[in-house]
C-alpha cells in the first residue's frame, strides 16, 4: 500500500498534504505521545503517516496485550530519567507484574 | 443543518426499532420469540442511553472537561501511570470488568422466565450500573485515581471506609466460594472437563516460564503458545474420555473435587504471581474475548429460538434453582450484567491512571458496562434457547427433584416442562457426559446453550468439543478470579494484621504469607465445602449472598458518588446515582429481611436451620443427611448474621452519607472535595501557546 500522509490539526480535522513541513508521526500513540508528552515545542499541526490497516491492527494487538510495554516504557524514561539507566527487559515485567497484581485486576 | 436532520432521523428511526424490539419481547405469549429481538432491543437501548443519556451526565453533571490534565499525562512515568489510546483503555477495562458473573446470573435467573431478567439487564445496566461505572471513574480520575475505599475516607470519613474495605473483603469470599462451587459443578464426574482444567494449570506454567526466562516478555508469542495448548487440552481430554484406565484419575464426586481447588487456591496464592496467576489471566482474556465474539456472531448468524416462556410459575418463589419471589430476588441474582459493585473497584483502580483525556469517560466507563451487560443478554439468549424441560433438568439439585433420573424427569415435566430420560441422555452422550443432570450452578447449562448454537453454525458433529470447550473457558476464568481474589484478600488482611502486630503487614514476610493466605482459602473454602455437602446445591445459600453483598458494594460506590455530587453543589443532579442507590437500599435491605425472617426453609436461612434440625431431632432424616445436618444448620445461622452485617453495613454508610450532606447543605462543616487541582491538558497548552 502507497504510504499516505495526513494532516491532523489540534481540532482533530484530517487533511491529505503532499510535502510536509511538520514533523512526521507514524501511529495515532505516537501522536498522543507528541501532543502529550515531548518536551520539544510543539505545533498545532502534525502529519500522520498513514500506515496500512494491519498495522494500525497489530499495534493496537500489541499494546493491548502489554506485548509492546517494555518499548514504551524505554521511549518514556528517555524523557523523563535521561540519565539513570532503564529496567532490563526481565526486571520490566517482573515489577509489572508484581505491581498488577498487587491491586483488584479481576472482576467476577 | 442537513446533517443535524440525519441524525435526528436516524435516533428516532433507532428508538422505534428498539420500542418495537422491547414491545414485542414483553407482549410476546405463547410463540416462541427469536433471539435476534433481544440482540435488537438490546443494541437500541444501549445506542440511545450512551448517545443521549452518558453525554448529558458527561457535559451537565459531571462537567467532563477535555482541557484538564488526567493523572495520567500529569504523572507519566511509563510504569504506574501511561496516558494511553482509548481503545486501548476500553479493552482492558472490559477485560477486567467482565468475569463469570454476567454468565452466571442471568443464567440461573431464567428460572423466572426470559423478561425479568432481560429487562432488569437493560434497565438496570444503563441507569444503574452504567452510571456507577463512569462516575466512579470520573471521580477516581479526579484524584489520581484513588481506590473507592481511600475515596470513601476522604471524602465521607473513616467510617466509609471501613465499611467499603470490610465489605469488599467479604465479599470477595463469598465471591470465591460461589465461583468454585459452579467448577466443581461442572467437573462432577466428568473425566473429559476435569482433565481439561487440570491441564490448564502446567499449560498456564510453561507460559509464565516462557514469558519469564525463555522469552522475558514476549506476551504475544508466550499466549499464542497457551492458546494452542489449551485447545490441544480440550481436544487431549475427550480422549482420556475414552480411555478406561486414564478416565478413573479424572472421575471425583463434588467433595474430593472441592478439596483439590481449594489445595490449588493456596499454592496460587503463594506462588510468585508470574509462575501462575499472570500468565493464565493472559490466557483466559484472550479465550473469554474471543469466546464473546464468537458467540455474538453465532447468534447473529443462526437467530435461534427461544423456547422458555415469559414468565414460569416460578416467580411465586418456589423456583428450583433458588427459592424465593421475582421481587427482590431476580434482581439480586443478576448483580453482574445490570449493577455490580465490584466494577467500582476497577473503575478506582487502574483504569483512571490510563486515561489519556478526560472526554473518554464516557466511552469507558459506561460504554464498557453496556457491553458487559450484552454479554449478560447474550447468556440469557444461550439459558433460554434450550428447551426449558432441559433447562430445569441441568440446573435443579437432586435435593429438589430427586436423585434418580425418572424421578426428576417426573418432577420437572409436572410443572409443565416437559422433558424425557431418553432425552436427557442422548443430550448428555452428544456432549460427552455421562449425566447432565442436577448440575446446578449455570456453567454446564450455558455451555449446552453455547454449544447448540455454536454447532448449529459451525457443524453438529463437534457438539461435544464445543461443549467442554465452553466449560474450559468458563473454568479458565472462574481459576483466575480465584487465584487474584485470594491475593488480594491475602494483602487486605495483612494490611488489617499489620495494625494488630507490625511484621503480620510485611507482604513479603513468609510466615505472614502462610497465615494470612491460609485464613482467606480457610473461609471461602469452608463456604465451598458446606456448599459441595448440601444436598440442595449449595447455589441456592451462595448465589443470593453474593448478589446481596455485590449490590451492597454497588451501594456503597453510589453513596460516595452522591457524596461527592451534593458537596460539588451539584444537588440539582445527585438523582443520577439517588436514584439506583434508593432502588438498591430497597431490593438489599427486602431480599436481606427475606433471607433472615423468611419462614420458608428454601428462602429463608433461620427457617431452614430450625427446620433442619427439628427433623434431626425427631429422626426423619436418612443417616447420610443426619450426619452432614449439624453443619448445615450452623452454616444456615452463620449466613443469617453475614446477611444482617452486610445490612448493616449498608445503612451505616447511607446514613454516614446523609449526614454529610445534611452537614453540607446546612452550611457546617465537612470533609473538603479531595479533588485534585485544575492543570491545564498539553494540547490545550499548545492551542493557547499559538
Amino acid at each position: 500500500m502507497e504510504t499516505k500522509l495526513i494532516k491532523r490539526s489540534t481540532n482533530g480535522l484530517l487533511s491529505a498534504v503532499n510535502n510536509p513541513s511538520l514533523p512526521i508521526l507514524e501511529t495515532t500513540r505516537d501522536v498522543d505521545m507528541h501532543i502529550t508528552q515531548s518536551s520539544t515545542p510543539r505545533t498545532n499541526e502534525i502529519c500522520i503517516k498513514l500506515l496500512p490497516l494491519w498495522s494500525y491492527i497489530w499495534h493496537a494487538i500489541r499494546e493491548l496485550s502489554g506485548d509492546d510495554a517494555y518499548e514504551r516504557y524505554i521511549a518514556q524514561h528517555v524523557i523523563n530519567y535521561p540519565n539513570t539507566p532503564p529496567l532490563a527487559r526481565k526486571d520490566f515485567f517482573l515489577y509489572r507484574q508484581q505491581q498488577k497484581w498487587n491491586g483488584i485486576q479481576r472482576c467476577c | 443543518m442537513k446533517n443535524s436532520l440525519v441524525a435526528i432521523l436516524v435516533w428516532i428511526a433507532i428508538a422505534l426499532l428498539g420500542s418495537a424490539a422491547l414491545g414485542g419481547i414483553a407482549l410476546n405469549r405463547g410463540e416462541s420469540i427469536n433471539a435476534l429481538w433481544f440482540v435488537t432491543a438490546a443494541l437500541c437501548v444501549y445506542a440511545i442511553a450512551y448517545r443521549f443519556y452518558a453525554t448529558w451526565i458527561a457535559t451537565k453533571v459531571l462537567l467532563i472537561d477535555p482541557t484538564r490534565a488526567t493523572p495520567a499525562e500529569r504523572l507519566n512515568n511509563g510504569r504506574d501511570y501511561i496516558p494511553t489510546n482509548r481503545w486501548i483503555v476500553f479493552g482492558h477495562h472490559f477485560a477486567a470488568i467482565a468475569g463469570p458473573g454476567p454468565l452466571v446470573g442471568p443464567t440461573l435467573a431464567a428460572q423466572f422466565g426470559y423478561l425479568p431478567g432481560t429487562l432488569w439487564i437493560l434497565f438496570g445496566a444503563v441507569l444503574g450500573g452504567c452510571v456507577q461505572d463512569m462516575v466512579t471513574l470520573f471521580c477516581s480520575t479526579r484524584r489520581n485515581g484513588r481506590s473507592l475505599g481511600q475515596m470513601a475516607r476522604d471524602e465521607l470519613g473513616a467510617i466509609g471506609g471501613i465499611a467499603a474495605l470490610t465489605t469488599t473483603l467479604f465479599i470477595m469470599i463469598i465471591l470465591i466460594a460461589v465461583l468454585g462451587l459452579v467448577v466443581v459443578n461442572a467437573m462432577k464426574h466428568s473425566p473429559w472437563a476435569t482433565s481439561t482444567v487440570a491441564a490448564t494449570i502446567p499449560i498456564a506454567m510453561l507460559v509464565g516460564l516462557y514469558m519469564r526466562t525463555i522469552r522475558p516478555g514476549r506476551v504475544l508469542e508466550g499466549s499464542l503458545l497457551g492458546v494452542i495448548l489449551l485447545l490441544l487440552a480440550v481436544a487431549g481430554g475427550g480422549w482420556i474420555e475414552h480411555q478406561q484406565n486414564l478416565r478413573e484419575f479424572f472421575d471425583y464426586p463434588g467433595l474430593p473435587l472441592a478439596w483439590m481447588i481449594i489445595a490449588y487456591g493456596f499454592a496460587a496464592a503463594i506462588l510468585p504471581v508470574w509462575l501462575l496467576l499472570a500468565p493464565r489471566d493472559y490466557l483466559s482474556t484472550y479465550i473469554k474475548l474471543g469466546t464473546i465474539i464468537l458467540l455474538m456472531l453465532a447468534i447473529v448468524w443462526i437467530q435461534p429460538n427461544i423456547k422458555m416462556p415469559a414468565f414460569t410459575q416460578f416467580i411465586d418463589g418456589t423456583g428450583p434453582i433458588f427459592g424465593g419471589k421475582l421481587f427482590p430476588f431476580v434482581f439480586i441474582t443478576i448483580a453482574c450484567g445490570a449493577i455490580s459493585g465490584f466494577h467500582a473497584l476497577i473503575a478506582s483502580g487502574t483504569t483512571p491512571k490510563l486515561l489519556s483525556n478526560e472526554r473518554d469517560i464516557r466511552m469507558i466507563g459506561f460504554g464498557g458496562m453496556a457491553l458487559e451487560s450484552f454479554v449478560a443478554i447474550m447468556a440469557i439468549i444461550a439459558a433460554t434457547v434450550l428447551d426449558p424441560g432441559v433447562f430445569f433438568a441441568i440446573n435443579s439439585p437432586a435435593g429438589v427433584v430427586g436423585k434418580e433420573a425418572a424421578d426428576a424427569v417426573a418432577k420437572i415435566s409436572s410443572w409443565g416442562f416437559p422433558v424425557t430420560v431418553v432425552q436427557m441422555n442422548l443430550l448428555a452422550q452428544q456432549m460427552g457426559e455421562a449425566t447432565l443432570f442436577a448440575r446446578t450452578g449455570g456453567a454446564p447449562s450455558l455451555a449446552v446453550g453455547m454449544a447448540s448454537i455454536f454447532g448449529s453454525a459451525f457443524g453438529q458433529g463437534m457438539l461435544a468439543m464445543w461443549y467442554h470447550f465452553a466449560i474450559m473457558f468458563e473454568a479458565i476464568f472462574i481459576l483466575t478470579t480465584l487465584d487474584a481474589g485470594t491475593r488480594v484478600g491475602r494483602f487486605m488482611l495483612q494490611d488489617m494484621l499489620g495494625n494488630i502486630w507490625k511484621p503480620l503487614g510485611r507482604t513479603s514476610w513468609y510466615p505472614s504469607v502462610l497465615l494470612s493466605s491460609g485464613i482467606i482459602v480457610a473461609a471461602w473454602g469452608y463456604f465451598l465445602y458446606i456448599g459441595v455437602i448440601d444436598p440442595n446445591g449449595g447455589v441456592n445459600i451462595l448465589w443470593p449472598l453474593f448478589g446481596i453483598s455485590n449490590q451492597i458494594l454497588a451501594a456503597i460506590a453510589l453513596c460516595v458518588a452522591t457524596g461527592i455530587l451534593i458537596k460539588s453543589d451539584k444537588l440539582k443532579y445527585a438523582w443520577i446515582t439517588a436514584l439506583p442507590l434508593t432502588w438498591l437500599i430497597i431490593i438489599t435491605s427486602s431480599a436481606a429481611w427475606e433471607k433472615i425472617t423468611s419462614t420458608d426453609a428454601r428462602i429463608g436461612f433461620l427457617a431452614a436451620a430450625n427446620d433442619l434440625a427439628t427433623k434431626l431431632a425427631s429422626g426423619l432424616l436418612s443417616p447420610e443427611k443426619a450426619a452432614v445436618a449439624p453443619q448445615l444448620i450452623f452454616n444456615q445461622r452463620l449466613d443469617a448474621v453475614l446477611t444482617l452485617f452486610f445490612v448493616c453495613m449498608l445503612w451505616l454508610i447511607v446514613f454516614d452519607m446523609l449526614r454529610v450532606c445534611v452537614r453540607y447543605l446546612t452550611g457546617k462543616p465537612v470533609p473538603p472535595l479531595s479533588e485534585v487541582s485544575h492543570h491545564l491538558a498539553g494540547i490545550e497548552k499548545t492551542w493557547r501557546r499559538n
